[in-house]
């Protein structure tokens, strides 16, 4: 309706103030939209290129034996979209003698190049061309320094033979092993792959370039596809394995391999049959979005809804009239939901382009602390028209909601209703009992504006009580973290500076060790090897101890929570053999003041360690130790290997508990290292190596692995920095025995750093969201407090005329500001209180031990700033009321 | 005794071809104790000239004696107190504060001293005004001769020197009117209040004792009511 247009632009013009208001309100949502849009938009781009980037761009794989003749079929299948391939092993002899004797490699086309993750691996150089161009695993450079890019080797190459067998390329080391040449390659080393492999394969893994005419047809590959359309991958992959002659396996099913990760990404999920809990898992981060974007559109509506209704109470007295003509209730409400609407047009552009920019921010941040856990190229903020489209649908949305609400309550007044509302702007009931924070008649009246106007304020206290609740929440949670390492940092067992854990598939190299014992500015380590082990015992060889205070085996087997297990009346309990290396363990010996050659005479004997953490008394502080079992001194106790029904050997032997021991050694004697209700035994190294080659090869595996652990000599203050140049000189020391697949170390200082960076990205993360809740509710308060101020001039008026002096007026608005300002504060007190108690008790800390870490300045700047941005608000209010003219407000203009 | 004397009182808004002369030399004194009335068609400068004796609005020439204090040379802030002590206000629309109640509305001038009332001078105030059984009740829970009663005793609770009314009838039916003249007439009368007071309405101008006509912004007649 013409007239009803013209009434909007003439409102919209007049009232630049509230408009200018709303706009304000409007841009800020807006960016917020934006900014959530882009957000989740880059998110999911993202999730693609990562996805990508770790697994590579393809569909599907057919993983059973596929050979050279079925490739016509397979590229000529109408779904098929491109095809990746990895052609035969190929195994080639270098000349040197060591850990590493071959160069194991395999061509790739150039689909698979361009698809996969190696591409992005190479490190120096380029991705190979030909059949004769070779990219070789960093480990070949690190082994042959003088070799370069360009570099040619002429190599024979053959296949590789156990026991007068051909085996698989890239099968295990077998000491006794041939090399049966079938001919010679010369290979062009044109680039550096980022690839590290044990040495328990004992070769250098390189790449090349496969050439798809020189495929045989017995050649067997390894074939990745990607499919068109890509959501019809689990139809057609099966589809295809049939066509080249796949069998079913006993279930019916052909032996292939999806890209799930990356399809889900794209919402692409396998049949239901096969989903289950993964559809779950896929879909509940889409979920989560879209409930988080409701909450969004929620919030604003609570936020904004307010300054549509001030707005439509300055207009209550042309409503009144419109109504009063004959103006229908929906043509009023159509009314109020157009300026709305029109009132959003302004700031949507600005508002998208706000969000951009705090998504670059966001992103650029994110970047900067994406060393903790990511490993990938950095997000690039992606910003199309599927971030903008929900942006302006989810802001006109939420306007749109925002506007209908006073607008459904306009439309339903009758005209007289509109009258007696317009002298007084608001009703006012008696309050129930005095709410004023602060004394005398100015108080009052202060505490009266807050309290009588509280659903005006509703929206902004919520926002600035969640904002202040998630502040403090995640405060008391790091302090208390702090506060409890504090406390327990006498109680806490002592933990290494260095830890090293060799693992080469071989037996231990004693030069290594030995060389590994004499490193500067380190006491000698504890080098160590582990055989775990079980005991089948009955309920009786529980330890009094053990039947006392926690019930025997039965009770602990049936808390469900510890790994002793009950089978035909007997218990399944842990042990493990601790082998000490020679040093480590005559060391050991003597500080328990305890002979060691008796364990060198026979291997059998053991020093046991028959303790166990009673895990239901024992605190942070104390840690209560019972006797496991019932043992004698020379008691022989039988093991075997099969501590798990996954481990397949049976092998059984005895050791003889020869002494008890009270103490394990020092850099050994963290609890946590250890299950509870373990038996530890510490014997020779030797012996322990002994026993554990006669398991089977995967206990073999775990016996041919070794750890040490350093200290440093200096026992006073260490810092991260002496630690890290410690941990280099181990590293250099081992580097000269074990390939760098072959080790690992660890630092306190690694793990301080990763500590301190997750801190700072958590930090980052809630300071964000905090500060996100707080600029809701402020944005809020600030529109509110602006339109209030202006529905007030007539009571300003009023005081002024009755005598209220300027300092007088500006003490009540300063009072009314920080009555305001503390309100939500105070109301999460209670909150605050219940998650102080509920993370001290987990904690187990006192409040005194927790007061010195209270997070009071953080709190106290948090709090200072709502309140100057409140007072703030209400200083530029009262800047024109207090220049306002007395007469001109308190005059009444009702028809 | 002259309680008020204003000499040369000149009030103009806007300037050049919008200017607008809204009091033009105006020279007025009240007796202490004198009912004198203000009467004139609208747009005559009634208003303004109320709003000007109240301190709520400052002249653009001439000078204000209340109890001989030149009102316009006072600060904003000297004005504030001067009006909460010396100046009774009564409105056409009432303009209670909503939050409060009636005893704290009649009380506000004194509690914005910081003063402590005097509860005499309180009960006898509000006993005369008929209010002694609404005093915890809000604004809006009175009836308009009742908010208009409490606005006259909130602008008498300091014994002002001169109590300024404008078109406090306007807003009330023929009863209430009379009983709010008539009240006015019992605090001039039993106080010794000096009253100036704005109206349209013949009747209640017949009700003072002296009546000023005012047009185009200037006293035009000044007569005494026999």
């Amino acid at each position: 309706m013409k007239i009803l247009r013209e009434i909007i632009w003439d409102n919209m013009r007049k009232n630049k103030r509230s408009s200018f208001a709303i706009m304000i309100a409007l841009f800020l949502m807006t960016t917020l939209m934006s900014c959530f849009s882009g957000m989740v938009y880059t998110m999911w781009t993202d999730a693609v290129a990562l996805e990508k980037w770790h697994n590579g761009n393809w569909h599907g794989e057919l993983f059973d034996e596929t050979y050279g003749r079925d490739l016509e079929k397979i590229k000529n299948y109408a779904s098929v979209d491109a095809v990746l391939l990895k052609g035969p092993w190929e195994v080639a002899k270098l000349s040197e003698e060591g850990r590493r004797i071959y160069v194991i490699s395999r061509g790739a086309n150039r689909e698979y190049w361009e698809s996969m993750p190696e591409k992005d691996g190479i490190l120096r150089g380029r991705v190979p061309e030909t059949e004769q161009e070779l990219v070789l695993s960093k480990q070949y450079f690190d082994d042959h320094p003088d070799t370069k890019i360009g570099d040619m080797l002429t190599l024979p190459v053959g296949t590789r033979m156990q026991n007068g067998q051909v085996c698989m390329p890239t099968e295990g080391i077998d000491e006794t092993e041939d090399f049966l040449q079938t001919g010679t390659k010369t290979y062009t080393i044109v680039g550096e792959l980022d690839a590290v492999t044990s040495s328990s394969v004992p070769g250098y893994t390189g790449m090349t370039y496969l050439e798809e005419d020189t495929i045989q047809p017995e050649d067997v590959l390894t074939v990745y596809l990607r499919f068109d359309p890509m959501r019809r991958t689990y139809q057609e992959l099966p589809a295809l394995a049939e066509t080249i002659g796949y069998e079913q396996d006993e279930y019916g099913e052909y032996t292939l391999r999806y890209n799930h990760s990356l399809l889900s990404v794209y919402g692409i999920f396998p049949p239901k049959a096969d989903a289950g809990p993964d559809l779950l898992v896929s879909l509940s981060v889409p979920l989560m979005f879209l409930a988080f974007a409701l909450l969004l559109v929620g919030v604003f509506v609570l936020v904004i809804h307010n300054a549509f209704a001030v707005s439509v109470n300055d207009k209550l007295e042309q409503v009144g009239i419109l109504s009063g003509i004959g103006a229908s209730g929906k043509q009023i409400q159509k009314m109020v939901i157009t300026e709305a609407l029109l009132l959003s047009v302004p700031p949507m552009l600005p508002g998208l382009a706000a969000g951009w920019f705090l998504d670059k921010k966001l992103f650029e941040l994110i970047n900067a602390t994406n060393d903790i856990g990511r490993q990938g190229p950095e997000i690039i903020l992606t910003f199309g028209l599927p971030a903008i489209l929900p942006s302006v649908l989810l802001s006109l949305l939420t306007v749109w909601l925002s506007a209908r609400i006073p607008a459904k309550k306009a439309a339903k007044l009758l005209p007289v209703e509109i009258q007696k509302q317009q002298g007084e702007g608001q009703v006012f009931r008696r309050k129930k009992r005095n709410r004023k924070l602060f004394g005398g008649i100015l108080g009052e009246l202060a505490g009266n504006a807050v309290y009588f106007r509280k659903k005006a304020y509703r929206a902004a206290t919520i926002s600035l009580c969640l904002s202040f609740l998630l502040l403090t929440g995640f405060q008391y949670l790091i302090t208390i973290q702090d506060a409890a390492q504090e406390v327990y940092a006498a109680y806490a067992p002592k933990e290494n500076a260095i830890s090293v854990s060799v693992s080469d598939g071989r037996w231990p190299d004693k030069a290594a060790m030995e060389a590994m014992k004499e490193i500067q500015g380190l006491k000698p380590p504890v080098i160590k090897t582990t055989l775990p082990c079980a005991i089948w015992v009955p309920e009786e060889k529980a330890s009094g101890d053990l039947q006392t205070h926690l019930g025997g085996f039965q009770e602990i087997v049936e808390m469900g929570k510890y790994s002793p297990i009950e089978r035909d009346g007997n218990y399944r309990i842990q042990v493990q053999l601790l082998g000490l290396e020679k040093d480590s363990f005559v060391t050991y010996c003597d500080d328990l003041g305890v002979d060691p050659q008796p364990y060198y005479q026979d291997a059998s004997r053991a020093l046991v360690y028959n303790k166990t953490k009673d895990p239901n008394v024992s605190t942070k502080r104390t840690t209560v130790m019972r006797e496991l079992l019932d043992l004698e001194q020379g008691e022989l106790l039988t093991l075997t290997e099969k501590n798990d029904d996954a481990i397949e050997g049976d092998f059984q032997f005895s050791i003889q508990a020869y002494e008890f021991t009270e103490h394990l050694p020092e850099e050994l004697s963290n609890p946590s290292f250890y299950p509870s209700f373990t038996l530890l035994a510490v014997m020779p190294m030797e012996h322990v190596q002994a026993l554990g080659a006669s398991c089977c090869e995967k206990r073999q595996g775990t016996v041919k692995r070794f750890q040490a652990y350093y200290n440093l000599e200096n026992t006073g203050e260490t810092s991260n920095a002496d630690i890290d140049e410690a941990k280099k000189r181990v590293d250099n020391v081992v580097n000269q025995y074990y390939g760098s697949g072959d080790f690992n170390i660890g630092s306190l200082s690694d793990q301080e750093k990763m500590t301190a960076d997750i801190r700072h990205a958590m930090n980052l993360i809630f300071t964000f969201l905090t500060c996100f809740l707080a600029v809701i509710g402020l944005s809020n308060i600030w529109a509110t407090i602006s339109a209030n101020l202006q529905q007030r001039r007539r009571e300003f008026a009023m005081l002024k005329s009755v005598g209220l002096t300027p300092g007088q007026l500006w003490k009540m608005l300063c009072l009314e500001g920080v009555t305001l300002g503390l309100k939500p504060l105070l109301y999460t007190i209670p909150f605050q209180a219940v998650w102080i108690g509920a993370f001290l008790y987990t904690s187990q800390i006192t409040v005194l031990e927790y007061l010195p870490f209270f997070p009071v300045r953080v709190l106290s700047i948090y709090i200072l700033l709502v309140l100057l941005a409140i007072l703030g608000a209400y200083l530029i209010g009262g800047l024109k009321l207090q220049r306002e003219s007395v007469i001109e407000a308190v005059k009444d203009d009702t028809i | 005794m002259n309680i008020l004397e204003c000499k040369n009182l000149t009030k103009t808004y806007g300037s050049g071809s919008n200017k607008v002369v809204a009091l033009e030399h105006v020279n007025l004194s009240l007796e202490k104790g004198s009912f004198t009335a203000v009467v004139g068609a609208s747009g005559s400068g009634k208003s303004t000239l109320l709003h000007l004796l109240g301190g709520v609005d400052r002249a653009t020439e001439g000078h204000i004696f209340i109890e001989d204090t030149d009102i316009s040379t006072l600060s904003l802030e000297q004005l504030a107190i001067f009006r909460r002590r010396k100046v009774g206000l009564v409105y056409q629309f009432y303009n209670l504060i909503p939050t409060l109640d009636v005893r704290k509305n009649i009380l506000l001038p004194i509690l914005l001293d910081g003063q402590k009332p005097d509860e005499d001078r309180f009960l006898k105030i509000t006993s005369s005004l008929g209010l002694s059984d609404r005093l915890t009740h809000l604004p809006r829970e009175l009836s308009g001769g009742q908010q208009q009663r409490v606005a006259i005793a909130r602008s008498l609770i300091y014994q002002p020197a001169i109590l300024l009314a404008d078109e406090p009838t306007g807003n009330l039916d023929r009863k209430n009117s009379r009983e709010t003249m008539e009240l006015l007439k019992f605090s001039h009368q039993q106080y010794g209040q000096t009253i100036l007071l704005i109206t349209h309405d013949e009747n209640i101008a017949l009700m003072a004792d002296r009546i000023l006509t005012l047009e185009d912004g200037k006293i035009i007649r000044d007569e005494v009511v026999s």
